[in-house]
């Protein structure tokens, strides 16, 4: 790939019809050169693509997806452009929005002062061609929300699908109502004689078959000019056979009064408005499978008080920029996320953190955007805004998982490719052994036969088996406050027999308190602080801060160290005052040659009690022990247990001692501690784990965890931690609760249960009634209805996953 | 939606008016027996 970084990229996709149609735009994409990786994702309607973007583009991508017979929807934004003078400036303005990569086309209106720009949101966002125009020294003002402008293509499509429903199914029942007089069970009900007319018959159907059925029609063309077939192509053969064979008894029947025996126009029509109607239900429950999604985005603040030119403006949340000043009453949300610069105030951030108790924020501190600001005024600045938000990044995540394919859905996905041949094969086999042996030169009942064959064969459920049921279960784990970030990681992570959690921000709170004092001889206690103190006042470590802390709080001012050495997994090295100080483990006093014989059983002592206790040395001798504490969490007892009844062997990771470790392990109800692990250590220890065959989750929270997260089969990093854990895990845990451990496993074993569920209904439904179809057991009309409910009944059954209880 | 059903309701209507129209002026009176065509269908 020539060594450039890799680009990955989203395109919303519309046209698909079943799993072969994403399948073939997957291998057409995946055909691409430069391309690394791709793959499409039916229900979501979504290609993600990785590339190189030195060797092809985006509109490589979109022209590939388009020749292949299916369109990359865009979304458009309104704006209100002000300061344009002359038609220069529109077109300057346009040339400069189509230049943005991302930007399909742009049309900026001199006259009315608006322009229209048709974009990729993945690539570009209603910001940056804010910032854009504002940079070529126009203002620009955004007028629609990119939701709900998405949200409007969504609905207009169910609309219009409502609507060709009812235009067929008002020229069906005609239809199937003469159909009704065919049986002798029905043949009691009265059909008006117009009906059994050929030419009235003829006249119901071709609009069905011809308008509404236009689209598989469509379909089938562009199917079949790239060389394979799905689902439309079914369609279109069995209602053709159908429509045109009782065409050709219609023609033959003129001169006979209208009334002929063989005509199968209601097989054709009744079949395209089940077709319809199964299409109908399944966009309407696709839709419902995003909800999540919609939850996440309704967290957000529509608009934002700013600071500009002097003046306090209320602005749309598009039009926040970094460095903005924003004004945020009380009752009102963060709209962004930022620094406060003023002003003190309880936020609410349960609806990220889920936890329940506000936290006291003053200047200097962070804000999450959508964080609710309950009792304060705060002026703020923003940081980061659009797609930088936690809450943007948190919908990506949600959104690529539910995007992504589990490795159970290349199965399907392989048989729904080479599906569609197979089945029309079988079904030309059918008619001919119906044709020549079963009903020798009986076309009437061959024909039956194909159609119904061809009919009951769409793989559709196959292909909406897995990622209805992913993208239902990722969403609902999210509402949990578990994001997965793949499709995988929710397969896999049901498999896991082990957890390995890490202590520190982990098990416990990870906030650590200054409780016990000791010096050696007569030394002040206030100038034994005070050094200790100055030297971890640089020190990043959780326990530096504490120390720090409980040293500020009793009234001490420290100076700042002359020089400072941080050795992890041992302790600091720093010089203060002239003085030379060691602060850290034993280890760290081993090395110096320090000699601590007189400290051990004190130590000894703190450790017991779960304290860490850290010594110091200063110039070269041992000088005293400082310890601090960390609080454990009060939800880990609970989560643990719930984690051993899930029958899942549970085990603590820390760099403390054994003692501390096991005091720790014993409170919150651990079997087995591995203690004493340095930083790099943790990975280690995950790999000995997997090497005794078991599958390994590993949970923290710190920059230091991040190898082991990446290492294990599932990495899950709490919420509240670092970035760094967050990325190199494979599931984020929003609420910093070990619950959530239990309910990722029992939410992973469930969706996979469903999957399994789907799986089965839709092969089953396939392999049984192609040969129930093809012995001739199943009308047309039948098969057409039956195709319909296998897709619609795998879709709500992955939908009983958004309401399911995992606690 | 209320589009796609008047316009489907209005070429139903339509289509009767025609069969209607052609069916007393032009057809001729004896059509196939009913029970003659299921027998055939089934």
């Amino acid at each position: 790939m020539g060594g450039a970084a890799l680009k990955e990229v989203h395109l919303p996709i519309t046209g698909m019809t079943c799993a072969a149609c994403s399948s073939r735009i997957e291998k057409g994409l995946n055909k691409l050169n430069g391309v690394q990786e791709a793959s499409v994702n039916l229900a979501l309607e979504k290609a993600a693509i990785k590339y190189n973007p030195e060797v092809t583009s985006v509109e490589a991508f979109e022209k590939k997806i388009e020749d292949l017979g299916y369109a990359v929807v865009s979304e458009k934004a309104e704006f209100e452009l002000l300061g344009m003078t002359c038609a220069a400036c529109s077109s300057r303005i346009e040339k400069g929005l189509n230049k943005l990569p991302g930007v399909k086309n742009a049309v900026v209106n001199l006259a009315l002062e608006t322009g229209t720009v048709e974009y990729n949101p993945e690539q570009v966002s209603v910001q940056d061609m804010i910032k854009k125009v504002e940079n070529l020294g126009y203002h620009a003002k955004a007028k629609t929300d990119k939701d709900q402008e998405a949200e409007g293509y969504r609905e207009k499509e169910i609309e219009k699908q409502k609507g060709k429903f009812l235009f067929s199914l008002i020229l069906s029942i005609p239809l199937f109502w003469s159909m009704v007089g065919h049986f002798e069970f029905t043949s009691f009900i009265y059909v008006p004689d117009m009906f059994m007319n050929s030419w009235v018959q003829l006249a119901l159907a071709a609009p069905v078959q011809f308008f509404i059925g236009k689209q598989f029609y469509v379909g089938a063309y562009k199917a079949l000019k790239n060389k394979s077939a799905n689902m439309d192509v079914l369609v279109a053969l069995g209602t053709s056979a159908a429509f045109f064979y009782s065409l050709y008894q219609s023609l033959l029947s003129l001169g006979r009064n209208g009334h002929v025996v063989e005509l199968y126009y209601e097989t054709s029509a009744i079949l395209i408005t089940l077709i319809i109607l199964g299409k109908l239900f399944e966009a309407r429950a696709k839709g419902r499978s995003s909800e999540a999604i919609k939850k996440l985005m309704g967290l957000q603040a529509k608009t934002a008080t700013v600071l500009r030119e002097g003046e306090e403006i209320e602005i749309a949340l598009e039009e926040v920029f970094d460095g903005d000043i924003i004004y945020v009453k009380p009752g009102e949300k963060i709209p962004v996320d930022g620094e406060i610069i003023e002003g003190q105030s309880a936020l609410d951030e349960s609806m990220l953190t889920g936890e329940s108790v506000p936290v006291d924020k003053t200047a200097g501190d962070t804000v999450i955007g959508s964080t609710l600001n309950k009792n304060g005024f705060l002026k703020i600045k923003a940081t980061k805004v659009g797609k930088d938000t936690a809450l943007s990044q948190i919908i990506k995540v949600v959104e690529e998982a539910q995007g992504s394919k589990a490795p159970i859905q290349r199965i399907a996905d392989k048989i729904s490719g080479i599906f569609v041949p197979i089945v029309v094969s079988i079904a030309v086999v059918t008619s001919l052994v119906w044709y020549i042996w079963v009903s020798p030169g009986n076309f009437a009942e061959a024909l039956e036969k194909l159609i119904a064959v061809l009919v009951i064969a769409c793989p559709c459920a196959l292909g909406l088996a897995t990622p209805t049921s992913i993208m239902a279960g990722s969403g609902r784990a999210a509402e949990y406050g578990v994001l997965f970030k793949g499709g995988e990681h929710l397969e896999l992570t049901h498999e896991i027999t082990t957890v390995v959690l890490d202590k520190t921000g982990t098990v416990t709170h990870g906030k650590p308190v200054l409780t016990d004092v000791i010096m050696e001889g007569n030394v002040e206690e206030s100038a034994f602080l005070q050094l200790v103190g100055s030297a971890e006042k640089q020190s990043e470590h959780p326990l530096a801060e504490a120390i720090v802390k409980g040293i500020k709080d009793k009234g001490i001012t420290l100076f700042n160290p002359q020089e400072f050495d941080a050795i992890p997994g041992y302790g600091i090295k720093a010089k203060v005052e002239g003085k030379n100080l060691l602060v850290g483990t034993r280890r760290l006093m081993e090395k110096y040659d320090i000699n601590i014989h007189s400290a051990k059983l004190e130590m000894e002592k703190l450790e017991e009690n779960g304290k860490t206790a850290m010594l110091v040395a200063v110039d070269g001798k041992y000088a005293g022990i400082i310890a601090v504490a960390d609080t454990i969490k009060e939800t880990s007892r609970n989560a643990i247990n719930r984690l051993k009844q899930l029958g899942i062997e549970v085990i603590m990771i820390t760099g403390d001692n054994k003692r501390t470790a096991q005091a720790i392990a014993e409170e919150v109800g651990i079997d087995s501690a591995i203690a004493e692990v340095l930083p790099e250590g943790k990975a280690e220890e995950v790999i000995k784990l997997q090497n005794q065959g078991k599958k390994v989750a590993m949970v923290g929270d710190g920059i230091n965890d991040a190898p082991a997260l990446a290492i294990a089969d599932i990495g899950m990093a709490i919420g509240t931690g670092t970035d760094v854990a967050m990325e190199a895990a494979d599931i984020t845990l929003m609420r910093g609760d070990l619950n959530s451990i239990a309910d990722a496993i029992l939410m992973s074993k469930k969706t996979i249960r469903n999957i399994k569920q789907n799986l089965f209904w839709a092969f089953a439904y396939n392999t049984l009634g192609i040969p129930v179809a093809a012995l001739g057991f199943l009308a047309p009309w039948l098969a057409g209805a039956a195709m319909a409910f296998s897709s619609v009944s795998v879709v709500l059954n992955a939908l009983r996953l958004q309401r399911v209880k995992i606690k | 939606m209320k589009k796609w059903a008047a316009a489907a309701i209005a070429y139903l209507v339509l289509v009767i008016t025609v069969y209607t129209v052609y069916d007393s002026f032009w057809a001729e009176p004896e059509p196939m027996p009913h029970e003659n065509e299921m027998e055939n269908h089934r």
